[in-house]
This record gives C-alpha cells, sequence and structure tokens, in this order.
C-alpha cells in the first residue's frame, strides 16, 4: 500500500491531489527508523526515548505538540547567572546555547532558531558585544519567539532589535543632515541595513521565479538575463527610511528583577520626559543607556528593548529647519528625483510606485520641550506616526515581494533537509509562505511543517546529490543526545569542556559567523565531485583541513568523556588507559555507565546498538559478507578489539561512526 | 538541483563538460584537450616564484591608506580630500588626516603613473626590532625603498567606462557594484558571471605547474585562511580542488590512535574515508578528511626539520629575522610566540603577521631541495577582516593599517633573510572602496580604491594608474574623473589589468591570460608595467 503510494507522488499534480483530499501518506512514521531520521533533521539529534514516542505517534502530531511547546528563551537565564554572580561573557552564552539546545524539550522551535539565526545573522565576533552578551541572548529569544510566526513580526523585530541595530549599524542612524557649515559636510544616512535586509534577509540580489530558477530579462537573447531586484537608488533610499531608530527612553523607572531602574537614558538623574514627548529630548537619541548595572550585573532593559523612532532624526523629508529637502542633482544615486520622496521597491497595493512622500508636518519644532502641551503631543505623535507607518510600509514592501517565498524556502530547506532541493520542492514551500491556506502570507509554522513532511524530505534513498554535510554543531548535539550524555553541573551547562576553541575546531560557532554573510553561503560549492555535478553544499565551506582534522581530533576528547587514565582522582578522559575506571568529570558532558553498559557485547550487536542510536540504522553494508561500513568495521577491529573493555570498545567505535563520511552527511 | 546557473552551465559547456557526466575525473583531460598552454618555466628545481595575497575583507577605506599631499592652499588637492572626507579625522564625523600627521612619499612620473607629493596612512611607521637590529620597515620605509608601489582607483570593470555611459547604460557595467561577495567574486575570479567556479590564483596555478609535476608534500595554492574562491582552481590530478588550509603554527595532524587497536582503528578510518559511496556528499567528505590527514604530518616536517634545526625542530622552515623583541622562536615551547603590535602606545596582537609568518617559512621550506617540497610556482592567500567600517571606523582602521603595515614589513624582512625577496611578491586586494563622505561614525559602500604591491621585482616608489581628484558629484571626461554623490570613485584601472600583470610575471603566457581574463583586452594596457 505504502509503496504503490510512493511511486504516485512522482508527479506534482499527484501531491495535489492528495493534499487536497486531506491524506498525508508522510504523516506517520512506518518504524523507528523512519522516526530517528525525522528527528535527526528535525531536532538537534534523536533521544531513544524520544524515537520510541514519535513510532507511535505521528510526524504531524509532533510538529504540532512542538509548535504549542512554550519557548524556553535564553535572555532570561542569563539574566539570572548575573545575579548570581556570574560573569556574562561570550563563553557563558555560549554554555547556555548548548544547554537549551540539547536539553530543551521545544527542539523543533531551537532548530528553527538556529536556522534562522543564520539568515538574519548577528555575530559575536564584533567585539561590540563583549559584556553585553545579554543583547545577543535577547536577539536569540526574537528568533525563538517568532520561529513558528509570521515573517513579517520577524523582519520588524529584527529591524528593532538592538543586537542588530549595533551588529549592522543602524541605531543611531542619521538623516542627510549638514553638519559643518564651513567645510559644507554632511552626515549622509548609513547603508549597511538597507542593503542587507534586502540582499540577506528578504528578496535577494535577483528575481526569482517560485521555484528559485531565474527570471529571464531578455528572452530575446540566448540564456538567462539576470534582472537585479534593486540598485543603489534603492538602497539610498532605504537607508533613509532606515535613519532616526535608537534606544527607546520612556521616562520613569522600572522595577526589573527587583531592582528599580531609571527609563530615561541619563545615568540615573530621575525622570526628565514623559510618554512621546521622551522621543523628542535630542539627548535621548545620542544616549547610550546605562549598561551593566552594579550591583547585580544586569543589562538595562532599555539596552535590549526594541529600537524606537527619534523624529529628529528620522528622514521626514524635510530638512532640519522643516523646509522640504530640495531635489537633488541628476546624477545617480539619485537620478532627478525629488529628494523628499523615499523610492524603494514597492510591489503592494498601498505603496504603489514605491514613493514614499515627505511627513506633511514639520516636526522639527517640537524637539525638546520642556513641558509640550496637549496640542504639541498631539502633533509629536502625528510625527512619531510617520516615522513608524514609513518604517512599516518598506518592511511591507519586502514582505510582499514574491522572491521572499522563496528564497526563505530555499535556505530553510538547506538548514533541515537537503543542499539541493528539486525546484518542486522550492516552489511547494514557497506556496506555503506565500498561503498558508488560510490566506494568510508569511507563516513560519506552516512552512516548516511541509518541509518536514514533504515527499521530498520524507522519501529516503534519494540518489546521490540528496542530503547535507552535518553543521558540524548539529553533529555535535546529536552525538550528546543520541548516546543520552549527561551534563555534570547541576545546572546543566557543561557539555564540551571548552567554549573558547570551539569556533576554531569547528568553523562554526552559535550568532559567532564571520560576518552577515553566515558561516557558509546558500552558494558554495565544494570544488571537485560536487561542482562537477553542479551540486551546492554550504557546510562544505567550512570543512577544510583544519576543521577537518581539529573536530576529528576533538571528538576524541568529547566522547571519551570520564573515561580514561585517572591523574589525581581526575579522568583524562582519553580513552587511553586499558584499565581505567569510569570517573565523572566535572566540566564536560558523558556518557553514563548504565547507557554504557546497556549497549551489547557481542561486537555485531554493539555495532548495530551504535548503528541504530546515531544513524538511525542505515549503515551501509553487511558484517558477513564483509562489506560496505558495517564490512570495514567488523574486519579492521573485531579481533583488534580482542581483550579491551567493553567501555574502551564501544568508545573507539563511537569515534569512528562519529568521523565517518556516512554519519557526517544527513540524507 | 536549484538555479542551475546559466554561467556555470556556459562554463561547464566552454570546458566540454556537462554536469554529471564525470566531470571530477574529466575536466583536466579536457583541459588539456582545449591545448592550454603548459608553461613549462614552473618545472621544479629550475627557477621559483610566488604570490602572496591579502584580501582585506569587507572594502578597504583606501582613500584613507593613501592620499593626495601637495599642499594645504584652498584648492589644493589635499583641501579637496579633507572637504570630501568631511573635515578633520580629530573632530566631528571627519575622516581626513591632518595634512601634518600623514606620512610623506613622492612618486616620480612614468607610463601609467601618477607623479605627486603623497601622504600615508599615519600607521605605516617603522615598528621596532630587538636592540641592535634594523627596525622593521612600515609601508612607508618600503615606498622609500623602492620595494613597493600603489594602484590608484583599480577596481571592478567590464571595459572603461565614464560616467555618462554608466548612467545611460551605454556600455557594460560589472554586476552589483558594491556588494561585497559579488564584487568580491569578481576580484577573485577577474570575471563577472555569478558563480563562476575557478579563481584566477588556481587558473594560472594550473597552467604554470606541469601535469605530472605537482608534488605529494606541499599543493601549490596555500591559505592561511581558510577556503576561497581566488585559490579555487584545476589540480593536476583532476577536477576542481581548494587550497591547501593551514594554521599560523602549522598543519593540523590526525590523533586519536594510540592504546588499544590503534593501528587497527587507523586503517578502519582510511578505509572508511576512502570507502565508495552511493552519495556524493559522503564520498567527498571522505576526500576532504582524508587529504587533510594524510598531508599534515609531511608537511610539518618539511618545515620543522632538516639542517638548521633545533633540537624540537623549526629547521627547514626557520626565519630568523626578528620583528619586535619576543620574536625570537621558543625552541622549549616549539613555537613562535603571538607577535605583537604597538599603536599610540597600546599593546594589540597581530595575528596577520603570525600567518604572513608561515608563509615565509613555508617559501622558505619550498626552496631547500632537501625537504623534497620543491615547488616551482605558489600562490598563497591570507586575509585580514574588519574592514567594513560602516561604524567605529576612527577607532578600528587604524589598527587595521598597522597590523597590515607591521605584517608586510615583516614578510619583506623574512624574505630578504631567505634571499627570495625577487621571487615572491605580495599584493593587496579589496572588494571595494569606500564613500568618501561620511555616515556619522562610519563609512559605506564605494568602488574604486586602491591596492599595494610590494617585492624586490616590483618597479617600486611609484604610484601606477591614475589617482583621482576626490571630488564629489565629479564628472570630467577629459580628466577622467568621475565620481557619484557620496564620493565613489568610477575606477580607471581594471582589476583584470593588475592581475593580468602579476599573472605575466609569474609566467602565464598571452593567450592564457586572455582565457582567464576575458575582459582583458577591453583595455588598452594589458601590462601596468609595475613589475620589472
Amino acid at each position: 500500500m505504502r509503496l504503490v503510494l510512493l511511486l504516485f507522488f512522482i508527479t506534482a499534480q499527484a501531491q495535489d491531489t492528495i493534499y487536497l483530499s486531506g491524506f498525508d501518506p508522510f504523516e506517520a512514521p512506518e518504524n523507528s527508523q523512519e522516526a530517528s531520521r525525522f528527528l535527526e533533521q528535525a531536532t538537534f539529534g534523536q533521544v531513544p526515548q524520544e524515537v520510541a514516542d514519535l513510532s507511535d505517534s505521528s510526524f504531524k502530531l509532533w510538529i504540532k505538540n512542538q509548535q504549542e511547546l512554550p519557548a524556553s528563551l535564553h535572555r532570561r537565564d542569563l539574566e539570572l547567572i548575573a545575579i548570581n554572580g556570574g560573569t556574562v561573557r561570550e563563553l557563558i552564552r555560549r554554555e547556555l546555547w548548548f544547554k537549551k539546545s540539547i536539553t530543551s524539550p521545544d527542539q523543533l522551535r531551537q532548530r528553527m532558531a538556529f536556522a534562522l539565526s543564520q539568515i538574519f545573522v548577528v555575530s559575536d565576533q564584533n567585539l561590540i558585544f563583549g559584556s553585553t552578551q545579554v543583547l545577543l541572548a535577547e536577539y536569540y529569544d526574537i528568533l525563538l519567539k517568532n520561529a513558528f510566526g509570521n515573517y513579517r513580526d520577524l523582519l520588524e523585530d529584527v529591524t528593532r532589535s538592538q543586537a542588530m541595530g549595533l551588529y549592522l549599524s543602524h541605531q543611531r542612524n542619521r538623516k542627510r543632515e549638514l553638519v559643518d557649515p564651513v567645510t559644507d559636510t554632511y552626515i549622509e544616512p548609513d547603508e549597511n541595513y538597507a542593503r542587507e535586509i534586502m540582499q540577506l534577509f528578504s528578496i535577494g540580489l535577483l528575481e526569482r521565479n517560485q521555484d528559485y530558477s531565474l527570471m529571464d530579462g531578455n528572452a530575446s537573447q540566448p540564456g538567462v538575463q539576470p534582472i537585479p531586484t534593486y540598485d543603489q537608488n534603492i538602497i539610498t533610499n532605504l537607508s533613509r527610511v532606515m535613519t532616526g531608530l535608537s534606544s527607546q527612553c520612556t521616562g520613569g523607572t522600572i522595577n526589573y528583577l527587583g531592582v528599580d531602574m531609571f527609563r530615561d537614558c541619563q545615568p540615573h538623574s530621575g525622570d526628565v520626559c514623559e510618554g512621546a514627548n521622551c522621543n523628542f529630548i535630542v539627548s535621548n537619541f545620542l544616549f547610550n543607556p546605562p549598561r551593566i548595572l552594579d550591583p547585580l550585573g544586569l543589562l538595562h532593559p532599555d539596552v535590549y528593548s526594541p529600537m524606537v523612532c527619534y523624529p529628529r532624526f528620522h528622514d521626514t523629508g524635510r530638512e532640519t529647519d522643516g523646509s522640504l529637502f530640495p531635489n537633488r542633482p541628476a546624477s545617480p544615486p539619485y537620478n532627478d528625483e525629488p529628494y523628499q520622496d523615499k523610492r524603494i521597491i514597492g510591489f503592494w497595493p498601498g505603496i504603489g510606485d514605491g514613493a514614499l512622500p515627505p511627513s506633511d508636518m514639520n516636526c522639527n519644532d517640537l524637539n525638546n520641550l520642556p513641558n509640550p502641551t496637549a496640542a504639541q503631543q498631539q502633533l509629536q505623535q502625528q510625527c512619531l506616526d510617520y516615522c513608524d507607518d514609513e518604517i512599516s510600509q518598506a518592511l511591507d514592501a519586502l514582505f510582499y515581494h514574491p522572491n521572499v517565498g522563496p528564497m526563505m524556502a530555499r535556505q530553510l530547506i538547506q538548514r533541515f533537509i537537503t543542499s539541493n532541493p528539486s525546484p518542486q520542492y522550492i516552489e511547494d514551500i514557497a506556496g506555503v509562505f506565500n498561503d498558508n491556506g488560510n490566506g494568510v502570507r508569511g507563516d513560519l509554522g506552516a512552512v516548516i511543517e511541509r518541509i518536514l513532511l514533504h515527499p521530498e524530505a520524507r522519501l529516503s534513498d534519494q540518489g546521490d546529490d540528496f542530503g547535507k554535510l552535518k553543521e558540524p554543531i548539529i553533529k555535535l548535539t546529536q552525538y550528546f543526545r543520541a548516546m543520552e550524555t549527561v551534563s555534570p553541573d547541576p545546572q546543566q551547562m557543561k557539555w564540551r569542556n571548552n567554549m573558547r576553541l570551539f569556533k576554531e575546531f569547528y568553523g562554526q560557532i552559535p550568532l559567532g559567523a564571520n560576518s552577515v554573510f553566515n558561516f557558509y553561503t546558500p552558494d558554495y560549492q565544494q570544488p571537485g565531485e560536487l561542482s562537477g555535478a553542479d551540486l551546492y553544499s554550504p557546510e562544505f565551506q567550512i570543512l577544510d583541513d583544519i576543521t577537518s582534522v581539529e573536530t576529528h581530533n576533538d571528538s576524541l576528547r568529547v566522547i571519551c568523556s570520564g573515561y580514561g587514565t585517572v591523574r589525581d582522582g581526575v579522568s583524562e578522559s582519553n580513552c587511553r588507559d586499558n584499565n581505567f575506571t569510569f570517573i565523572a568529570p566535572t566540566d564536560r558532558a558523558y556518557i553514563p555507565p548504565a547507557i554504557m553498559n546497556s549497549i551489547p557485547t557481542d561486537f555485531e550487536e554493539m555495532v548495530e546498538a551504535l548503528n541504530t542510536r546515531l544513524m538511525h540504522g542505515k549503515m551501509s553494508g553487511t558484517f558477513t559478507p564483509a562489506t560496505g561500513m558495517k564490512g570495514i568495521l567488523k574486519t579492521e577491529l573485531e579481533a583488534a578489539f580482542e581483550g579491551a573493555p567493553h567501555a574502551l570498545k564501544v568508545l573507539h567505535l563511537i569515534h569512528l561512526i562519529y568521523n565517518s563520511p556516512e554519519f557526517s552527511v544527513q540524507r | 538541483m536549484t538555479d542551475k546557473n546559466n554561467d556555470r552551465r556556459k562554463f561547464l559547456q566552454w570546458m566540454g563538460v556537462t554536469a554529471g557526466v564525470g566531470a571530477s575525473s574529466g575536466l583536466m583531460a579536457k583541459l588539456d584537450a582545449l591545448n592550454f598552454a603548459m608553461n613549462t618555466t614552473g618545472k621544479r628545481g629550475t627557477d621559483y616564484k610566488a604570490l602572496v595575497c591579502i584580501e582585506l575583507n569587507g572594502g578597504n577605506d583606501s582613500y584613507n591608506m593613501l592620499m593626495p599631499r601637495d599642499s594645504m592652499n584652498s584648492g589644493s588637492r589635499y583641501d579637496t580630500y579633507l572637504q570630501s572626507r568631511g573635515g578633520l579625522i580629530s573632530n566631528g564625523i571627519g575622516f581626513a588626516y591632518p595634512f601634518n600627521d600623514m606620512l610623506p612619499i613622492s612618486a616620480p612620473s612614468g607610463a601609467n603613473q601618477s607623479a605627486g607629493q603623497y601622504g600615508l596612512n599615519p600607521a605605516f611607521f617603522d615598528h621596532p626590532s630587538q636592540p641592535g637590529l634594523p627596525d622593521t620597515p612600515g609601508i612607508q620605509s618600503l615606498f622609500n625603498q623602492q620595494k613597493l608601489s600603489f594602484i590608484a582607483n583599480v577596481g571592478t570593470l567590464v571595459e572603461p567606462i565614464t560616467k555618462n555611459e554608466y548612467e545611460n547604460d551605454l556600455k557594460p557595467k560589472p554586476p552589483l557594484v558594491g556588494s561585497h561577495f559579488q564584487q568580491a567574486n569578481q576580484w577573485a575570479t577577474g570575471r563577472m558571471e555569478a558563480e563562476f567556479p575557478l579563481g584566477w590564483g588556481g587558473a594560472i596555478t594550473e597552467r604554470l605547474i606541469p601535469t605530472g609535476s605537482d608534488n605529494t608534500i606541499l599543493p601549490p595554492l596555500v591559505s592561511l585562511s581558510g577556503n576561497n574562491l581566488f585559490q579555487t582552481g584545476g589540480s593536476i590530478s583532476g577536477g576542481l580542488t581548494n587550497p591547501y588550509t593551514i594554521k599560523s603554527g602549522g598543519a593540523v595532524p590526525l590523533q586519536s590512535y594510540f592504546g588499544n587497536a590503534g593501528d587497527a582503528r587507523r586503517n578502519a578510518l582510511n578505509a572508511l574515508l576512502t570507502n565508495t559511496s552511493d552519495n556524493k556528499f559522503v564520498g567527498s567528505f571522505g576526500e576532504v578528511l582524508s587529504n587533510a590527514s594524510n598531508r599534515a604530518i609531511g608537511i610539518n616536517t618539511a618545515v620543522n626539520q632538516g639542517a638548521g634545526s633545533t633540537a624540537t625542530g623549526d629547521g627547514w622552515g626557520r626565519i630568523n629575522t626578528p620583528y619586535q623583541a619576543d620574536s625570537v622562536f621558543d625552541p622549549v615551547n616549539n613555537r613562535y610566540p603571538v607577535p605583537r603590535l604597538t599603536l599610540d602606545g597600546q599593546d594589540y596582537s597581530n595575528d596577520l603577521l603570525a600567518r604572513i609568518r608561515m608563509i615565509a617559512r613555508l617559501i622558505k621550506a619550498s626552496r631547500v631541495s632537501d625537504a623534497g617540497i620543491n615547488a616551482g610556482r605558489q600562490v598563497f592567500y591570507v586575509s585580514l577582516p574588519g574592514f567594513d567600517t560602516h561604524d567605529g571606523q576612527k577607532t578600528n582602521h587604524p589598527l587595521l593599517m598597522a597590523k597590515l603595515s607591521q605584517a608586510v614589513g615583516y614578510f619583506m624582512q623574512a624574505m630578504e633573510e631567505i634571499g627570495a625577496e625577487d621571487e615572491v611578491t605580495l599584493f593587496t586586494t579589496s572588494e571595494f572602496a569606500r564613500t568618501l563622505t561620511p555616515n556619522g561614525n562610519g563609512t559605506d559602500h564605494a568602488w574604486g580604491g586602491v591596492q599595494f604591491i610590494a617585492g624586490g621585482a616590483v618597479n617600486g616608489g611609484r604610484v601606477f594608474g591614475k589617482y583621482p581628484k576626490l571630488e564629489i558629484d565629479a564628472d570630467d571626461d577629459t580628466d577622467q574623473n568621475w565620481s557619484f554623490s557620496r564620493g565613489q570613485q568610477i575606477p580607471t584601472t581594471s582589476v583584470d589589468q593588475m592581475m593580468a600583470t602579476l599573472a605575466k610575471w609569474m609566467g602565464v603566457g598571452d593567450n592564457d591570460l586572455d582565457s582567464i581574463f576575458p575582459n582583458l583586452n577591453n583595455f588598452a594596457t594589458r601590462d601596468l608595467g609595475f613589475m620589472s
């Protein structure tokens, strides 16, 4: 019955027919191997009990349950560490990330946030985040909260995020303004965020069809002539929209975790503004809220709460004196457009041709009013509304661009399922992005559900170009979960012992890409067999002669944790001594003896047990005759292992499996 | 597969290879069949040449690296610079260095050159060395010693283009000017096509090293900064290949095979890595780890052992040249200490110097026949990230300049010490320069900028290309002075001209230059003359 249905799935129409009828043969796993494979794709690693539970349930129900679980957020935990006297540097935030990713029940949400963190990139490699790791944890929480929400809300929250504002420098970005009449010097809006929000976070560089193929700009010429989605002019104009955002200073005090904090952007000086008037205090825009509050070591909430608009510095199409901007000279990037308008990409009815008109009113005489009248406050609110509406319209223009569906579909599929999704797969997911079935655009919960349940994700044995190299960090968490390792400290913060060299070894660390272009690009092709077959392979970009060997070497230290030479009562975790006793380490996770003892002693059964846990039973070959991976392990190791302690055999087998090409690829 | 990029397909068709049809093993055979001239000057043992590329990632504000310094009078070139950069760097939002803070240099006249008085970034000073030993020269000294020249206003171009032609689409433009990735890729490949798979560093190497003569110890393309497109090339054994990547401390050897069944486990790993698979990703992973683990020991042996070695290593690749008092090889810990840099009284580490030091050691070991590498042609790559200074430019850019200057000065000293200064040429790349006008605390993406080349074979102490007037919104065809509203300069020298001049010095013939840089023929000057 199942086989017949699979064959039926070869054509797209067949898929549509079945989906329309509400019947989905991929709704439930056929066996525990399928359940395990699914969890490898959808979580930070398959845990035996969760595999068993899913085997008796359905994929769809699992996804539904996952999406209903409350988000296990990161920032609050980090703040509690600070309150308890801990120093919150990036190593602690990384440890917390491992704890959450490995132990949280909301696995799909955590995985989705990690995937989103590689599209909407903010990085701790930028030194600005040294002592303000809470900012980054808050950014991750934004991704977690919006993981199954709407892409449009995510885009808004990311744009308003102070972490992003610092990283792509649109925090305190200012409108064009004459700042030095003597040298005739103008300050100009920073173009950084305007460029990357289009190129990386939404529409991409080139016009795409819904299956991600390029649109052809000129059918009369041979080949495909790509059509750019925007030009420098659009970037410059969007950078003008992205002005005036800075920390909010709402006035009054806030009690946070038992501490009264002033919210005036001044250091402990008391109230100086109220309501909308706070956004018209010029110094508030420029002021950094106090950062670390002694004695608690907390970051002030104004440092990580969403940025708000300061109309004085927002480009309203007007000069600082309130007069309309004059037309610019007839040259790029402005051409001869009226400078008071901002021309952004425009694809939805409210925007029309994409020109945002200037503010009706002069907002600049509303600044620094000591006691604004009710009428003045109303005008202030109108100015604020203009700014917020304009940003909102610009984000809408991006949101409604047809490119966003295929852009997000392709990248999310690459993170979860396969590096080279078929055009049909991308188009199907883009279709769900465009409309979740209830007329809603941008429903990320529906998108990830369809990505996981799509026939291309669920069918196994799909050929030699299916699958992806595992992200090195996920390969590691998979090991931690599949072998049911436990963290030794009560807070469960310790997994791998040293977070300092992690990036150097693995080429990857959460919120730690080298640039806004992530650890790797979606278009990377590993030179050789993969590029020869025109296959994309993003994760290969960080696999080189250094990281491939470093991760291999590191894996022995990880796997042998607690098992090895004992010196001064501490295990060296090196699998080195044939007469070791297990001593639980204090600084890293380990395989508990109970789990170790549950692995069979017979060589073939031992391999099969690990095959089930780590590789959802897909290890290639047979023991007899000796073929494939099973044959290699049996031929090379069974006799050589004679006489070694059971645990040592198990650990060394795990080490080889972990470093095998078959385990390193998810398919 | 998605996005079967048309350019890629065209490339593969040009190679006579279609996707999925045994491209891996067939590629080099096809290259041979296409009569790619194999230049035999690269034959090992006969002669040696190497290129060292320093990529300044993010877009270097290079009009604050080399500046006009004619006079402070109103209307002078310096005055224009001062105005365009928004006033002095010491106050407000401006980025112009004070006239007297810049390090003065003077460039003579010559073909394709811009004579005149220039100022260098103040961080291009000499660094003190050990007592009694000469200082490590900074960029200013290297220029004055005629070991270094600049190339002004170089950038990505399909063909020469005026502002009018640009604005009215009268001539083809490089796609996506201002975008990091796409511009960096055009620099790396010498091509305008998106996703072109072959870097020009890789392309020249496969032409210069005869089939069968690539040695087994160290591949000719070596990166100190990971995989990169510039060094992606055709391997001698067939198929496209990544560069060999190595750390500043050396290659990383495979560990874990001591104790219980060590040899058997190592054999098992080997068998697993080379086991044939029904999946291309599986096979490709095995290839990477297998190659990496096989090479590491041989490379470290070549660099660390041999004549002149200490008891703990550091032989064929030993470099004595100090750059600072604590720089001497530390035999107790068998390593060089982390290089330090002092700028404005502050102490910093200089990781670029650590990486470039390994390049120097590899070059030395590659030229000692007993070490077994015996390279004929090599291309090295290292990157210095952090140049995307939209923010915090006043803090970050001077430090980057100081690191660059110290590392290059050290490298030139090291090449002199090992007698390779005439055979090794170093050059910088950066995807674009930055807007002359400030955005408050930084600058944004622009286009044409300044690069430099250094080495004994460089026609040094000169400024090649046309140094622009640094005006805002300039449009002067007679003077070839074109810029946009924030001072973004239209390049007047193409990346292809700069790279072809370097490739020609390495020994690449005219026909090969045309196939590697297909737009080169659009420019009147194929050889900019900066290599002697």
